[in-house]
């Protein structure tokens, strides 16, 4: 065969090989992808700056739910990202927790303890949770390190190619074009304008009385899952051995007969977490001395609505300052303006909740084109709490 | 399993990969073979080492057989060389009979071993079990134990396969493998272990031991036939069994119209689903230079049930008519048979004659079918498959005088394409009401399929059944579609007997052949049934 003959023959076919793989990538990124309000977060994420960030949070629904940064930047000054996602494992937390070590230096990893507190370990092995978490991380060590410890061999490639796994998601269109079209403009726009803050405008009326006003009393404890808290020692361990600024947080929710010994859980674990030299905001157990209303504050037994994500903003911010003495890195211009556009978004979105709360509509409000798009016919002006 | 290695899994792309590497970059040429033979022995044991004793001890006996058989032949040409002037004709001729007998016996002894061990652990179970039932219905209290036993993987094909080999070598037809490791590759090679194709010692084993180089061409038709083959299994059939599954689960909750469907469903899915695997086989086996034999050649398009069968599992097909059907058929007991009735009154008409003509191919067709049927499974049911395919190729054969007269009374010409349309729709009915036993979870719910067909027809209520079934409108549409896919191809490689798909395309433009490779690999990454799946339920908004 001729040398030209052979290279042709070699290009065609390198052609063919990328545009395949090409092709796949695409759909693997953007058409063939479970997008949700956990994949925007957790990618957005990665798509802030290096050493941008003062605080990362990391956690479950009850962090994402609960923590507005843009409240917290336009209160106390300081840059802020949720590294959450809904029921996150345990393993998923230490995984992140790497994650920021290997991207970020905050001055601050604060670290809501919904993971640990369960009373069993199924939350663990739960695939959706897992999925959830780990199909949106990129490509490192410690994606590999997890997929290589925890995940069964012959489903170790749907977590590196999660089209194995999401291929059959073409059935779900034209219902999904708006999560497509979320992730589309999020990757073009660059970065996530709420931070990873997601809510639901509903208020929740509860058909148990809440026990919260008496938890400031409650020093009781229970013991953790074993497996969870050998984890959470693990966990105490790395940072310890990594010279992390770690706080632990545990936020209020709507504390009932059936959810109180997660309250004794959380306490016990308060006490695990200060004997190794760190802090734990047990909130939960001063939900009625923060402010929040369980009347009002909660849009279902577990989280807080924008009304009370707002008060325990304002009141952890305020702490994470004074108590936690965060210094705070000044930031570029660019990054300033940024970050005004999400105080912006982030003040829309309270007033867009609660006009909907007012009108008695119930919406999910996330990084959404949906969401985002109604924002526009709001004001971004700073919230005066009621 | 250690892992999962079956031919739609990544895991078994990658082996092949880096078999292919290691094989085209082996230095020495006269030992490439041995890779092939590593590759086979380690797939072997990826998917079922604890069966692995199985397969070497088929492979170490028939290799020792086949020496004896040979052995045995030489010494005895040998010593009849050597006596060729002492010994008169009757000596030479009885010793030629003894020495037939001995290699005959010995052919028996590895049939019966290899067999035996595929029949102890293949249908040991079923003949306990029917034992029990058929002296329990005469009253009499016994009761075989059943065992728990697991079948090697593959234990079939390989053992089809050794055994023809030993018959090759009982025959003379080729010469005994002297290198057991050659010997253990033609039996395991790892392309046709799961299903076959069963192929023949003199049409493969030459192949498996030549040093191929990378050849492009070559290459890329193998992967194009693997990519077909993916494009039937994950596209059409994995996704059709997932009704097959549920209804043969709840067999007696459908109506004969849902049952219809069903059958209809089954006849597209086993095709895509066995000739999809067997094009993964090919395509796998042709990269590395082997051409192993095509098992199917568009068999609905079959004008015949004997047809049919000639283009359905070809290799099996092969092997029985090569191993039993004309031993049978040509065994002194049919033929004096078919004698016997020429020499009777009724032997002496035209019809008699024919059948006596005829007799001994046509119970050599049944025994065969029976065969075919057993083969399929331990059950009844397979029993009835075969036997049903077995009594219509008995009759076509004894009646085929009458139906010859009757197109000729009605003058239609065999060339009009509505007669030929006939005749596959007629032998494909045949062929449906043969799979309604393959479907159906035992013989008695075969029967009441079958009546079911004429007395309950019922479409609102068939929809309603199979509307609870796990697939979607969208899969159905896939089906659909993919059935008109491989409609098309059949229809164009019956238009261009001789031409294959593959070469027809080599002379299409770059453009056309970049397009129609790339819309195949992306329906089957997009539309195949792979990996562990996206179970929404388990996906929704929990917590919200």
């Amino acid at each position: 065969m001729k040398f030209q003959q052979y290279v042709t023959r070699t290009v065609k076919t390198a052609l063919f090989l990328l545009v395949v793989m090409v092709s796949c990538l695409v759909l693997q990124q953007y058409v063939l992808r479970n997008t949700d309000h956990n994949s925007l977060r957790v990618e957005g994420y990665y798509q802030e700056p290096i050493d941008s960030l003062d605080v990362v949070f990391i956690g479950a629904s009850d962090i994402y739910t609960s923590f507005m940064p843009g409240r917290a930047y336009e209160q106390q000054g300081f840059t802020s990202y949720l590294l959450a996602s809904e029921s996150i494992t345990s393993e998923g937390v230490k995984t992140a927790v790497k994650e920021i070590v290997r991207t970020q230096h905050p001055g601050l990893i604060v670290i809501e303890a919904n993971a640990f507190l369960y009373g069993d370990a199924d939350n663990e092995t739960n695939e959706a949770h897992v999925h959830k978490f780990f199909d949106n991380l990129p490509f490192s060590i410690n994606k590999l390190e997890y997929i290589q410890k925890h995940v069964p061999v012959d489903q170790r490639w749907e977590y590196l190619f999660p089209l194995i796994k999401y291929h059959g998601l073409w059935t779900e269109y034209p219902e999904r074009f708006h999560m497509m079209a979320s992730n589309l403009t999020l990757d073009m726009r660059g970065y996530n304008y709420l931070k990873g803050f997601r809510t639901t405008a509903e208020i929740y009326k509860g058909k148990t009385p809440s026990l919260n006003a008496k938890l400031p009393e409650e020093k009781g404890e229970l013991e953790l899952n074993p497996k969870l808290q050998a984890q959470l020692k693990n966990l105490l361990d790395y940072c310890k051995e990594q010279k992390l600024h770690v706080l632990f947080v545990r936020a209020p929710h709507y504390v009932t007969e059936e959810t109180y010994n997660r309250v004794k859980r959380s306490n016990k674990m308060a006490s695990i977490v200060r004997e190794y030299g760190y802090n734990y905001y047990a909130c939960e157990n001063e939900a009625v001395n923060i402010g929040i209303d369980d009347k009002r504050d909660f849009y279902n037994a577990d989280h807080m609505n924008v009304y009370g994500a707002l008060k325990f903003t304002d009141y952890l911010a305020e702490k994470i300052i004074k108590e936690e003495e965060l210094k705070i890195d000044p930031l570029k211009a660019g990054a300033t303006e940024d970050w005004r556009e999400v105080v912006t978004s982030t003040n829309q979105l309270y007033r867009y909740c609660d006009d909907l709360m007012t009108k008695g509509d119930v919406k999910g409000a996330q990084e959404d084109v949906l969401t985002l798009a109604s924002l526009g016919n709001y004001s971004g002006a700073t919230i005066e709490r009621k | 399993m250690l892992f999962n290695m079956t031919y739609t899994t990544l895991n078994f792309l990658f082996f092949v990969l880096a078999t292919m590497l290691v094989y085209f970059l082996f230095p020495v040429k006269k030992y490439k073979w041995t890779v092939l033979l590593a590759a086979s022995v380690f797939f072997y044991i990826v998917c079922g080492y604890k069966y692995a004793f199985y397969i070497l001890f088929t492979s170490l006996s028939t290799y020792l057989i086949a020496l004896w058989i040979e052995r045995v032949a030489d010494k005895s040409k040998k010593l009849l060389k050597e006596k060729k002037k002492e010994w008169d004709r009757d000596r030479k001729k009885n010793y030629k009979n003894k020495i037939k007998v001995q290699k005959r016996l010995i052919m028996t002894l590895a049939l019966l071993i290899n067999f035996g061990i595929l029949a102890f652990l293949k249908y040991y179970n079923f003949f306990a079990g029917s034992l029990n039932d058929v002296l329990g219905g005469f009253g009499i209290v016994f009761s075989a134990p059943t065992l728990n036993l697991v079948l090697p993987l593959g234990i079939s094909f390989y053992t089809f396969q050794s055994m023809g080999y030993i018959v090759d070598v009982y025959r003379e037809k080729t010469p005994a493998q002297r290198n057991p490791f050659k010997l253990l590759l033609f039996v395991s090679f790892f392309p046709q272990i799961i299903q076959g194709p069963i192929s023949i010692y003199d049409q493969l084993a030459h192949q498996l031991f030549e040093p191929h180089e990378f050849d492009f061409t070559r290459m890329k038709h193998g992967m194009e036939l693997i990519l077909w083959g993916f494009f039937k299994k994950l596209v059409i059939a994995d996704r059709a069994s997932v009704l097959i599954s549920a209804v043969e689960k709840d067999y007696a909750q459908y109506n004969g119209t849902a049952l219809t469907f069903t059958i209809l469903l089954y006849a597209l899915q086993l095709y895509a689903d066995f000739s999809g695997g067997i094009d993964i086989s090919r395509g796998v086996a042709q990269i590395f230079g082997i051409d192993m034999i095509d098992n199917f050649k568009r068999p609905y398009f079959s004008r015949s049930i004997n047809e049919y069968w000639r283009r359905w599992h070809i290799s099996l097909g092969g092997w029985l008519k090569n191993y039993l059907f004309y031993p049978v058929a040509m065994s002194n007991v049919f033929i004096n048979a078919g004698k016997k009735m020429k020499g009777t009154r009724f032997g002496k008409t035209a019809a008699g004659a024919h059948i006596a003509k005829v007799l001994p191919t046509s119970v050599a067709s049944l025994i065969v079918f029976l065969v075919v049927g057993i083969w399929h499974g331990a059950d009844w049911k397979y029993v009835a498959f075969g036997v049903w395919n077995g009594v219509i190729i008995m009759l076509s054969i004894i009646l085929q005088p009458l139906f010859d007269g009757a197109v000729d009374k009605l003058h239609i010409k065999r060339t009009n394409p509505f007669f030929i349309g006939f005749q596959i729709f007629r032998t494909l009915l045949v062929i449906l009401v043969g799979y309604v036993f393959d479907v159906a979870p035992s013989f008695a719910e075969g029967m009441r399929t079958l009546t079911e067909f004429f007395t309950a027809q019922n479409i609102p209520q068939a929809f309603e059944q199979l509307s609870k079934i796990p697939l979607i409108a969208h899969d159905y549409v896939v089906i659909a579609l993919g059935g008109v896919v491989i409609l098309i191809a059949s229809l164009i490689q019956e238009r261009h007997q001789d031409t294959d798909i593959r070469h027809m395309l080599d002379k299409k433009s770059f453009a056309t052949r970049f397009l129609l490779l790339y819309i195949g690999v992306m329906a089957v990454v997009i539309f195949g049934i792979y990996g562990s799946g996206y179970n929404a339920a388990d996906f929704v908004y929990m917590q919200f």
